[in-house]
């Protein structure tokens, strides 16, 4: 009999923070550039240069700290932790080891595995390194425009079970960054980076597995590949024997595998110690309170706002504030329309589809979609026409009421017209009459159909049940 | 002369005389250091000079930028006369330092340079002249490469204490370069009959009987001007020497660091990978001396060492700390010998934070020497002192020949 396992997983998510500079210096944070054009003595590491430490990375750490339930410590400290590979200029990443600017926060998730509390341990400030460029011919070159950009690094518990639940946090965190406004969190620019502690164990064992630290995740998709790959590598080995190492391993979104990248990464001593070149960060009470006084929304603000003012059901409000802009795009609608749950159908029915990111990209104006689920609600148009003329209005940025009369899409609401049209295809339809009148509900159904399409659409199929059943029942 | 001097360029010495003189000739406002010629050591960035820190390791170094000093200095009209040899990172092996001798034999007014354990008012006594460690965070270190952080801040050599003084106020105060800077407010000044001075006892033991001379001499002529000595113990100073190896090592070690041969210094031409590379540049382009030191903080700054090395010692600095603060609570001065083989006597300030002068010898230039320590920030009371024991004792002393 095959044992049963339990996938442990902890995460440390990278953010980078969008600060006009960079964390010890004046250079200018700027995604891209020429390579070395945004450097200086100082993020350089040039001898005798000093680190200043840019007060707006410490407000910006504890805004994400407040967010994720976190205790703001009152006193920090910055470490440097030393280590050799030209990606410095000084040799040390500025890092906080001891005592860092937030701890011990948590994040409530949903997730097709259900609801659940994941822990936060910690949330620290540090710079980021620049990047080695590996080139065929010219061999190895350094761009330190990354070099010095300030980061949080934001370390969970061991809380995740499975990659369903690790997709739903990494989602949630996301969005409360950007809700925050201290970071773009895009993955594929590295500004949102992700590495992921895997461990198996049997279940019901309280001992942790030897963990595997997978690293070069730059996608959701590719996040929850690895954790499947991993898994079930770490089972097989399990299973067959093998004893598993503690070991950091990339992954290969072409092969889709993980592979060994360097064994036991505790091993390495980093020699970390207070950064003598800086003070320590005394954050006060007034500070604190003015950034939770400050702070917008948060998701879970908004959805329960959406949930008890709007009616709206648990997923659909998760769903419009899974992003800072469908909320802020469904706020700006619902003052526009009489039925918020219309325009919630509408919003994550059709209108998400469109999005050209995964940042909700949308080409067509709230006032115009407020304006189309205002015909939605009077019976101007039925719901079939708006799937066709919010297609078109994508399309070619008209108005639903420019499309409307161009393309004639009115519903159809008057009895008078529908009527003869109703007794015709009554009249075509005698098998589904018969079959209907002998008890079959469904048969008025394709006559309605049938009613649709003779209409291209536009009747009001409320009204044409009606007139039908009448009609039928005589 | 040149030869006092690493680096000297007399043709710009005199380009810059020429336009300082223009700026006189102009009525121009004139800066505080107007004409001054200040000889700096080799460890302060200078953008248009060779800053070599008597390293291979940065032979070919001429740094893009201006130490925040070396922009001071200038603002206010000084001479950057040239570049004073220092040992290798300023642990190397130990080299005669000419900072004391360009005041004396080469017409410079002022040397700057760093003072991590005591350098500075060691070389200054050894010439027989004033030397300054200011309150630490009182001088801007950007662009000083030091050898500790957090034990090192600028010091100045002069031949008397009012320009001592005047460099001292020009070149202090927050920079925003610096995040341990600070903007320094005076503390009250107290008549000179009213200084409480505390002398160690632990300073005392062992002395030779020139240096017992001094100290006894020394101490008659401040009580003659109306300061009251008081003997004094400081327990933990025995530690000071031994604290500071450890703190001085760790910080050093990862200043280091950079020294790979990736941006500047020696660099090997075969090597097989990143680590081999790093291997080869430090093993060839750094100093045994050098190479010793890093071992060492690397040694105490490992996690199995840590606690019982770096830690344990960091506990040590503030119970240092906290001993001598206690005593500034009862006096004004700690007063204690300076001789150049023992940084025991000197060390101490760099580990408190806390300001001294070196005060030149009696009996014995350039032997040994004073040194008076005051409270952090309490530099003007330090000038004061320094300035009675210029005019009243030491001046009047050499006017009058034959002193007893």
């Amino acid at each position: 009999m095959s044992k049963e396992y339990e996938t442990v997983i902890g995460l440390e998510v990278h953010v980078e923070l969008k600060t006009k500079s960079k964390i010890f210096c004046s250079c200018e944070v700027d995604f891209g550039g020429e390579p070395n054009t945004h450097c200086c003595p100082i993020c350089i590491g040039l001898p005798g240069t000093l680190p200043t430490l840019n007060e707006k990375v410490v407000e910006y750490a504890i805004k994400a700290g407040v967010s994720t339930n976190c205790e703001i410590t009152r006193r920090g400290k910055q470490d440097r932790k030393n280590y050799f590979y030209p990606d410095s200029g000084k040799a040390y990443q500025i890092s906080q080891n001891e005592l860092p600017i937030c701890h011990g926060g948590y994040l409530d998730i949903e997730s097709e595995d259900g609801q659940k509390r994941i822990g936060i341990t910690r949330i620290h400030i540090e710079e980021d390194a620049g990047k080695l460029v590996h080139d065929p011919e010219l061999g190895t070159l350094i761009d330190y425009n990354r070099g010095g950009v300030p980061l949080i690094e934001i370390v969970s518990e061991p809380d995740f079970r499975s990659e369903h639940e690790v997709k739903a946090y990494l989602q949630k965190l996301r969005t409360i960054m950007i809700y925050i406004d201290v970071s773009d969190a895009k993955m594929n620019e590295g500004s949102f980076r992700c590495d992921v502690n895997l461990s198996i164990r049997e279940k019901g064992e309280e001992k942790f597995g030897v963990r595997a630290e997978i690293k070069n995740l730059n996608s959701f998709n590719s996040i929850m590949r690895a954790i499947e790959y991993e898994r079930k590598r770490q089972i097989k080995a399990i299973e067959s024997g093998e004893t598993l190492v503690q070991e950091t391993r990339g992954y290969d979104d072409e092969k889709r595998i993980t592979y060994s990248m360097r064994e036991k990464e505790d091993a390495t001593d980093y020699r970390y110690f207070p950064d003598p070149d800086l003070m320590p960060i005394v954050i006060d009470e007034d500070t604190i309170e003015k950034i939770i006084k400050n702070l917008p929304e948060l998701p879970d603000t908004r959805k329960r706002m959406y949930m008890d003012k709007y009616g709206l059901s648990a997923y659909d409000a998760e769903q419009i504030v899974s992003s800072k802009k469908s909320a802020d795009y469904f706020q700006e609608c619902v003052e526009l329309v009489k039925s918020p749950k219309i325009l919630a159908n509408i919003l994550i029915g059709e209108i998400f589809g469109l999005s050209t990111s995964d940042e909700f990209d949308i080409e067509i104006s709230p006032q115009d979609l407020g304006e189309l689920v205002r015909f939605l609600e009077d019976g101007t148009i039925n719901n079939n026409s708006a799937k066709q003329i919010i297609k078109l209005m994508n399309e070619t940025q008209k108005t639903a009421k420019e499309i409307i009369k161009e393309k004639n899409l009115e519903q159809i609401n008057s009895r008078e017209i529908l009527e003869p049209l109703i007794n015709g295809i009554i009249s075509q339809s005698q098998k589904a009459v018969e079959e209907y009148q002998a008890g079959k509900e469904k048969a008025l159904q394709s006559i309605i159909g049938k009613i649709m399409k003779e209409t291209k659409g536009r009747a009001n199929p409320e009204m044409s049940k009606t007139i039908l059943e009448e009609k039928l029942k005589k | 002369m040149d030869k006092l001097y690493k680096t000297i360029d007399r043709e710009k010495i005199k380009q810059r005389e020429k336009v300082l003189q223009l700026k006189k000739e102009n009525g121009e406002t004139l800066g505080n250091l107007f004409g001054m010629r200040i000889a700096l050591e080799d460890s302060i960035s200078t953008k248009e000079m060779l800053t070599s820190v008597g390293a291979k390791m940065l032979e070919n170094y001429i740094p893009p930028f201006d130490a925040t000093i070396v922009e001071k200095v200038l603002d206010e009209d000084a001479i950057v006369t040239g570049k004073i040899d220092i040992r290798e990172f300023g642990v190397g092996k130990k080299i005669d330092s000419n900072l004391g001798r360009v005041l004396k034999e080469d017409g410079a007014d002022v040397s700057i340079g760093g003072d991590t354990s005591g350098e500075i008012r060691i070389e200054a006594v050894e010439s027989g002249l004033y030397g300054l460690k200011p309150t630490y965070g009182s001088i801007s270190r950007y662009g000083v490469i030091g050898s500790a952080p957090s034990l090192e801040q600028v010091g100045i050599i002069s031949k008397d204490v009012e320009t001592m003084k005047k460099v001292f106020y020009t070149i202090s105060g927050k920079d925003k370069k610096d995040s341990t800077t600070f903007n320094r407010k005076d503390i009250e000044l107290k008549g000179i009959d009213k200084i409480k001075i505390g002398v160690p006892k632990e300073y005392l033991k062992d002395l030779d009987e020139a240096l017992q001379k001094e100290m006894d001499k020394t101490l008659e002529e401040f009580k003659k001007l109306g300061c009251s000595i008081d003997y004094i113990t400081i327990p933990s100073a025995k530690y000071a020497s031994s604290i500071y190896n450890i703190l001085q090592a760790a910080e050093f070690s990862s200043d280091m660091g950079k020294f790979d041969g990736v941006f500047y210094g020696y660099r090997t031409k075969g090597h097989l990978d990143n680590e081999d590379f790093f291997k080869q540049n430090r093993t060839k382009g750094l100093s045994i001396d050098v190479k010793k030191k890093i071992m060492f903080g690397n040694f105490v700054l490992s996690k199995d060492n840590y606690e019982d090395y770096y830690e344990k010692s960091q506990k040590i600095r503030t119970l240092i700390k906290d001993e001598v603060n206690k005593r500034f609570e009862q006096y004004d001065i700690i007063l204690s010998p300076i001789v150049g083989e023992d940084i025991n006597y000197t060390v101490i300030a760099n580990i408190v934070g806390t300001p001294e002068i070196s005060l030149p010898s009696i009996y014995e230039k350039e032997k040994f020497g004073i040194g008076i320590m005051g409270k952090s920030s309490n530099e003007e009371l330090l000038f004061k002192l320094a300035l009675n024991y210029e005019e009243k004792i030491l001046n009047s002393k050499e006017e009058g020949g034959k002193d007893e």
